[in-house]
């Protein structure tokens, strides 16, 4: 051989548990060992806290959470300040955290989805360092493209061994799906799972070779806050109009045939709608090929029934989802990466026929905003809305049109959440608005239908007849976060409100 | 214009007044009498009247509910709708003593408010209302609807409402027999039970073939279910439209009465077979 | 005229206004709102209560108003029935 290539090894340096000045750094011990602590401040001491690190949590507890609680009080206890929290979602349990924000213990909020409870908080001004508004699929992006990166996850997990292989599907706080915690647990530098329920795991979302701990603890959330024993469908007749009216939409639109594919929201509307779909799948023998989203009974329902062939599931909305994606192989877990990551090649998203969303507001060119309440405040944020929208061959906005006096069509959109491009209808109690893109779907639909079909702008002009034109909500110049758009591009500024 | 849906709304509560066109009924009733509070029935006529005159409703018909003659509200009731001016009102526990009476205070009104075009329908729920049908709806030209209020009959005659309405037979053929000789419309008693859509779809069948031409909805979900019971089918489209060609084709040749099928038509099968069209076409 | 006994009309049900007429000792006019709209519809809703009073008359008098996004023809009907229950 020639000694050129055999000196281009290195030589052996002998095995110890951790070989150091190696070619690799291999650790042994990080695999499939005991990592339970069962004492918080035990663990949390073992873990290299300091100020201005960057903590991820999950929301697949949604508000039925304690972890992040339980984990930030301990944190902040400990006087640790300036930190980067990468949490998929907040919600309203969540609360404590305003006074972290205020206090600067907690200066930078990267979410999806903020609970108006602490969006207030932000949009007066408190967090220093401000939020950025993204998607569920750029999350991932920037995750796995180490465009931000985790020093420590805190990962809730309801049911996990000891080594840490981890599942939602079990466990007394079971929550189903995982899916936003995939990407965390593969790529912060230290992954803590937060569990109650210590025991063997047949079919883990998470890897023990992605965790480095395992914190036991009496309860990592309350169930009833985690999943709806039900979800219902809304009794409110005006919501049933726009449901039926959708469903009609779709129906005349060609989208309903046998191997169609759908997603849409969870509230009550949604839920009316994919009723309405599921009774004409039923009379026309149509079969879908699959739903995705968060999933509920209903979806399920459909499943069982034979009329989709598959669900993929990110998030369990309902105890029926929780119990169906556990032991139906056609109901398939999915990581946010593969739901929605624009940049991975075969996400979910861009697979869908169409999707239903909702909408705080949309203006005249059919830019949407989810992030922001029509009084400027962060009340939401774009989840998986601009990452479906953009995917979906046709993507319908629900609302009513008046609620409350105030319009969800506006002259002026407070923050674009999803923009124009990719949205195309509007379904309303008092017109459906299609995009001009559409036009001959239009023609055809104003000639076979009696759908009421109008103008954006016609619609707008009844909705302002009824209401009066409101004010401009007045906000500051200060920049208190930003609306990231699904490949991380920049899309709006979210303003300091302004108060009287 | 065919009047099949007519949707009860509350007449105290803002938030079901302002989505009360979307639904797509015939006629909206807005009501003063047993869906508002006795200490409310002050504040709910004024918000009536100013929901009237402040939304352009144009597309459909407007009634409104007022109380029966012999209460304390029906003269409040009576003036502040004179100045709302809706297309009807309708009048609960009529007879030929209450409608004499609500058109003589017309009358008297008329000079402050104008009220010549203002329409009546009648509600019957009394024994004595349903006895003595055919003269409370001859009782005024104004009158161009009838409705059986089947819950307080069934009171009057202290009779415990059956699942199949049995006890409505009478009053219901006897109603829909009065409207048609008086050639006005018949609507069907309401349906309480509102999440019972397979009872209701029976009751409006049941209510069809008595010869009622539409029932009154207590609950947007029940307008979709007349609106189908009710339909008009192909069948009878066809027909229509087969009448109207033969009495076009008899007015070129000059020939007044003319036949269809070995029948001959008279001018009210004419009028119901250009109904019948305007409402399809309207679809 | 004078609003000389107290009176409400109205409820906090969505799309509706609870209002208060008083007397005002101060002899004029007083308005005090509370709406969930406030930011977007203050000025809409004051005018509204303001023209209300004027055409009924009614020089002197608190008015409180708790809005639950109320249409301009509500708030003049809550108004109107207030007054009336007054006087």
């Amino acid at each position: 051989m020639d000694p050129k290539v055999i000196n281009s090894f290195k030589p052996y340096q002998g095995t110890v548990d951790v070989i150091k000045g190696g070619r690799f750094e291999c650790d042994k011990n990080k695999g499939h060992h005991d990592k339970v602590i069962d004492d918080l401040n035990k663990a949390l001491d073992q873990l290299p806290l300091c100020d201005g690190m960057t903590l991820s949590f999950h929301h697949h507890l949604r508000d039925g959470d304690h972890v992040l609680n339980m984990i930030m009080t301990n944190i902040a206890q400990r006087g640790y300040k300036n930190i980067t929290l990468v949490v998929s979602s907040l919600f309203p349990v969540h609360a404590p955290l305003i006074d972290m924000i205020k206090q600067q213990i907690v200066t930078k909020i990267y979410a999806a989805y903020i609970a108006k409870e602490i969006g207030i908080v932000i949009s007066q001004g408190y967090l220093r360092d401000g939020c950025i508004m993204h998607t569920h699929g750029y999350r991932a992006t920037m995750l796995i493209q180490k465009e931000v990166i985790i020093d420590i996850a805190f990962l809730a997990a309801p049911s996990t061994d000891q080594a840490g292989n981890a599942t939602g599907s079990e466990g007394i706080t079971s929550c189903g799906v995982l899916g936003y915690a995939i990407a965390d647990a593969q790529m912060a530098k230290h992954v803590v799972l937060i569990s109650d329920t210590i025991q063997d795991v047949r079919k883990p979302e998470i890897r023990a070779e992605w965790v480095d701990m395992v914190i036991k603890v009496d309860a990592i959330g309350d169930p009833k806050g985690i999943v709806s024993g039900t979800t219902t469908i809304t009794k409110d007749p005006v919501g049933l109009l726009i449901a039926k009216r959708t469903a009609d939409f779709v129906e005349a639109a060609g989208l309903l045939k046998d191997g169609f594919s759908f997603q849409t929201g969870a509230g009550g509307i949604s839920l009316a709608l994919v009723q309405e779909i599921y009774k004409r799948c039923q009379t026309q023998h149509i079969k879908g090929s699959f739903a995705s989203g968060g999933t509920t009974k209903f979806l399920v329902d459909m499943l069982e029934k034979g009329y989709l062939k598959n669900i993929y599931d990110v998030q369990c909305f309902d105890l029926d989802a929780v119990r169906s994606v556990k032991n139906n192989p056609a109901h398939i877990k999915i990581s946010a990466q593969e739901y929605a990551d624009i940049t991975y090649k075969d996400n979910i998203v861009c697979k869908l026929d169409f999707v239903v969303l909702g909408a705080t507001e949309i203006d005249t060119s059919y830019n949407v905003n989810v992030t922001t309440g029509s009084d400027g405040i962060i009340m939401g944020g774009s989840g998986g809305h601009a990452d479906t929208a953009y995917g979906a061959k046709m993507t319908i906005i629900v609302s009513k049109l008046v609620s409350s006096r105030l319009s969800v069509i506006v002259d002026q959109i407070t923050t674009i959440t999803t923009p124009k491009e990719t949205v195309d209808v509007l379904i309303t109690e008092r017109g459906i608005a299609i995009h001009p893109r559409h036009q001959e779907l239009i023609d055809h639909l104003k000639a076979t239908t009696s759908l009421p079909i109008m103008d954006i702008k016609t619609l707008y002009d009844i909705a302002i007849k009824m209401t009066g034109i409101p004010n401009k909500i007045k906000h500051t110049d200060k920049v208190v976060g930003v609306s990231l758009y699904s490949d991380g591009t920049l899309l709006d500024t979210i303003h300091q409100i302004k108060e009287d | 214009m065919i009047k099949q849906t007519a949707l009860f709304i509350p007449g105290n509560q803002p938030k079901m007044h302002i989505s009360a066109d979307v639904f797509g009924a015939d006629c909206l009733i807005f009501d003063l009498e047993d869906s508002v509070a006795i200490h409310q029935k002050d504040s709910a006529r004024l918000l009536v009247k100013e929901m009237i005159q402040a939304f352009d409703l144009s597309y459909t018909e407007v009634i409104v509910r007022i109380n029966p003659v012999d209460s304390s509200f029906y003269q409040d009731d009576l003036k502040e709708m004179l100045q709302a001016r809706p297309d009807a009102l309708m009048i609960p526990k009529a007879t030929k003593a209450v409608i004499e009476k609500v058109e003589a205070d017309l009358k008297h009104y008329n000079d402050i408010y104008p009220n010549e075009t203002l329409k009546l329908y009648i509600i019957i729920e009394t024994a004595m209302g349903v006895e003595t049908a055919l003269e409370t709806c001859l009782a005024s030209k104004r009158i161009i609807g009838v409705l059986l209020g089947g819950e307080d009959l069934c009171t009057d005659m202290k009779v415990t409402p059956t699942k199949q309405r049995i006890e409505l037979q009478y009053p219901r053929s006897k109603i829909a027999m009065t409207a048609a000789a008086c050639n006005i419309m018949a609507w069907d008693t309401p349906f309480v039970d509102i999440d019972d859509h397979d009872g209701f779809k029976e009751d409006a069948l049941m209510a069809k073939a008595l010869g009622f031409g539409g029932k009154v909805c207590i609950h947007p979900n029940q307008i979709d279910i007349v609106k189908e019971v009710f339909a008009i089918s192909e069948k009878q489209l066809k027909e229509a439209q087969e009448i109207i060609e033969a009495y076009e084709l008899a007015q070129q040749q000059g020939l007044g009465a003319f036949s269809y099928r070995g029948k001959m038509i008279d001018k009210p099968i004419l009028e119901r077979a250009q109904q019948i069209v305007a409402a399809s076409s309207k679809e | 005229m004078d609003i000389n006994k107290p009176s409400q009309a109205g409820t906090l049900e969505s799309n509706d206004v609870y209002v208060q007429l008083l007397p005002n000792p101060n002899g004029n006019i007083e308005i005090k709102l509370k709406s969930i709209v406030y930011k977007q519809f203050k000025d809409q809703i004051l005018q509204v209560a303001n023209q209300t009073l004027k055409d009924l008359q009614i020089t002197s008098c608190v008015l409180i108003m708790d809005d639950q996004g109320a249409l301009d023809h509500t708030i003049k009907a809550r108004i109107e029935s207030a007054v009336k229950r007054s006087l």
